[in-house]
């Protein structure tokens, strides 16, 4: 079973460039329809305050989503902005997540070794944009009266 | 009285607009690019975000750009487009103690669990017009990066690279001393179909509720905000705050997935400023020991979260989350009707741009009335006259 919330989240932080050859053979492999083009829309953000843990609307995010079906199985793929492709490319992804058939289980190894090498490489480089900002971390020193 | 159309000014109107692109255009040198908007005015786009009410900053860049740097304008542009798309759904709300952070601080302890972060900030430099950036090349530019980066490679070569922290919230330490308010302690249920109150889809009325006081804010302009928790936090208003935390950083956006029920999307990451107000609430002064039925003195916590680096705006929206709770409304910034009414820059910037438009026929039926009061009094003058002598 995939984990799709671990997945997306190294899945949206990957470039439409990396994900073509993904796209290009799930197309080669499976039956494609697509069941709703990728279309701009919105999500709107929604928060929780920390004390009374109300929870309200943020504001909108302009997203990009597209739903497909790969030899039958369905699958969602949606990504903030306008990208069309990567949107299309993420629901063939999700279908294959999703599927069962014997014939992905390659594809879908693979998709899992690729995306825990792209997972460590985000964490490296969230590591390194950290060590920027823990530069600036304070050291207090209290203030002698003399 | 009624509107009577006029026509007329089509011709002009256009030229208008030509015009208005030659006086982005006339000056010598090459068009701003919309990516270097959003790189290098990384503060406006994100103001523009906010008040826009839309996450995206491509689109905020160019809004800045067609805008000649007007901010409201650019706001409105961005609204507007907003405003041509189907909502898809709603998010599940996002988790900012998990948050990826580039700036943390607290005004209420000097030692908190994880540490005070100043990350990129201007709070602590001379106010002075940095004269070089007139000849910035991209010379300049490299020699900085370069120079910056190698004392951080360095650095980081001493000490390997860190995990990197989730932060506590800082008013976690007075919450386990028991000395917040209006806690709620048990995790509460929620469902993915949970009504939440929305102003894009029902007018507010009043009193408002939470929901509706902290998304109204959310997409308030930072100056109306700015001067309402202002006036409140210099006399006219009870609220004295202390900033118990201020983060900014990047959160994911998660999803319910549409198709395969129990399973969550990420969308993406998003950046967000965040302020928790510290503000004192009244209680028996000592207490329940003083033998009055009073509650104890508490802290109560005004909560503001907006798209962006935009740390005035949460602060203030902190504060006014905080004054608008106030019992009886006795200063404008505890009114949330005057407060939430006043605070869209959209809607203050339409409805006072309407006053350019002609009003002729307003102003012709008051230019009647002033002279006919006129031509009255010059007409009783004389009987004035006789009635004095």
């Amino acid at each position: 079973m995939v984990d799709v919330k671990a997945c997306t989240q190294i899945l949206s932080g990957i470039p439409m460039e990396l994900l073509t050859s993904w796209k290009k053979s799930i197309e080669c492999i499976g039956e494609i329809e697509v069941i709703h083009t990728p279309n701009m829309g919105l999500v709107m953000m929604r928060a929780e305050e920390s004390v009374a843990r109300d929870l309200f609307n943020v504001g909108e995010i302009l997203i990009s989503d597209a739903t497909v079906s790969v030899d039958g199985v369905m699958g969602y793929g949606i990504t903030m902005g306008n990208s069309p492709d990567k949107a299309y490319a993420l629901a063939l992804i999700d279908a294959v997540f999703h599927a069962d058939e014997a014939k992905w289980g390659s594809v879908k190894r693979n998709l899992a070794d690729w995306l825990t090498e792209q997972g460590q490489e985000q964490k490296i480089a969230a590591q390194k944009r950290f060590s920027l900002t823990r530069r600036t971390l304070v050291d207090f020193e209290v203030m002698d009266d003399d | 009285m009624a509107y009577v159309a006029v026509t007329g000014g089509r011709e002009a109107i256009k030229e208008a607009e030509k015009l208005l692109k030659y006086y982005r255009c006339h000056a010598e040198g090459l068009p701003i690019e919309v990516g270097q908007i959003m790189q290098q005015m990384r503060l406006a786009v994100d103001k523009i975000m906010g008040e826009g009410s839309l996450y995206d900053p491509l689109l905020a860049a160019l809004a800045l750009k067609q805008a000649e740097g007007d901010a409201i304008e650019a706001s409105f542009l961005v609204r507007a487009f907003r405003s041509t798309l189907p909502r898809t759904m709603y998010s599940l709300p996002i988790d900012t103690t998990g948050m990826e952070i580039i700036r943390r601080v607290s005004a209420t302890f000097k030692e908190i669990p994880g540490g005070q972060y100043l990350g990129p900030t201007r709070d602590y430099t001379k106010r002075l017009l940095n004269m070089e950036l007139l000849e910035e090349s991209d010379e300049h530019i490299r020699d900085f990066m370069d120079t910056f980066m190698t004392e951080c490679i360095e650095h980081s070569e001493c000490d390997e690279l860190q995990e990197v922290p989730s932060f506590p919230r800082v008013i976690d330490l007075l919450r386990s001393e028991g000395l917040i308010a209006g806690v709620c302690s048990v995790e509460p249920e929620r469902h993915e179909h949970d009504e939440v109150d929305d102003i894009t889809r029902t007018a507010m009325s009043f009193p408002a509720s939470r929901a509706v006081r902290l998304q109204s804010m959310a997409r308030g302009e930072t100056g109306a905000l700015l001067a309402f928790a202002y006036s409140s936090a210099r006399g006219y208003g009870d609220v004295h705050p202390t900033i118990g935390e201020l983060r900014v950083g990047d959160v994911p956006v998660m999803i319910p997935h549409p198709l395969h029920a129990g399973e969550e999307i990420c969308i993406g990451r998003v950046r967000v400023s965040e302020a928790e107000i510290v503000v004192r609430e009244d209680g028996g002064d000592e207490g329940r020991n003083s033998g009055t039925d009073k509650e104890p003195a508490k802290f109560g916590i005004g909560y503001g979260l907006c798209f962006g680096h935009n740390e005035d705006k949460v602060i203030g929206m902190g504060i006014l989350d905080r004054s608008m709770k106030s019992h009886g409304a006795a200063t404008p910034a505890e009114d949330e009707e005057f407060v939430l009414y006043h605070i869209d820059g959209i809607e203050s910037s339409g409805f006072i741009s309407h006053f350019k438009l002609p009003h002729y026929v307003d102003f012709q039926a008051e230019l009647q009335r002033i002279r006919s009061i006129h031509e009255r009094d010059r007409e009783a003058e004389p009987k004035r006259e006789e009635v004095k002598q």
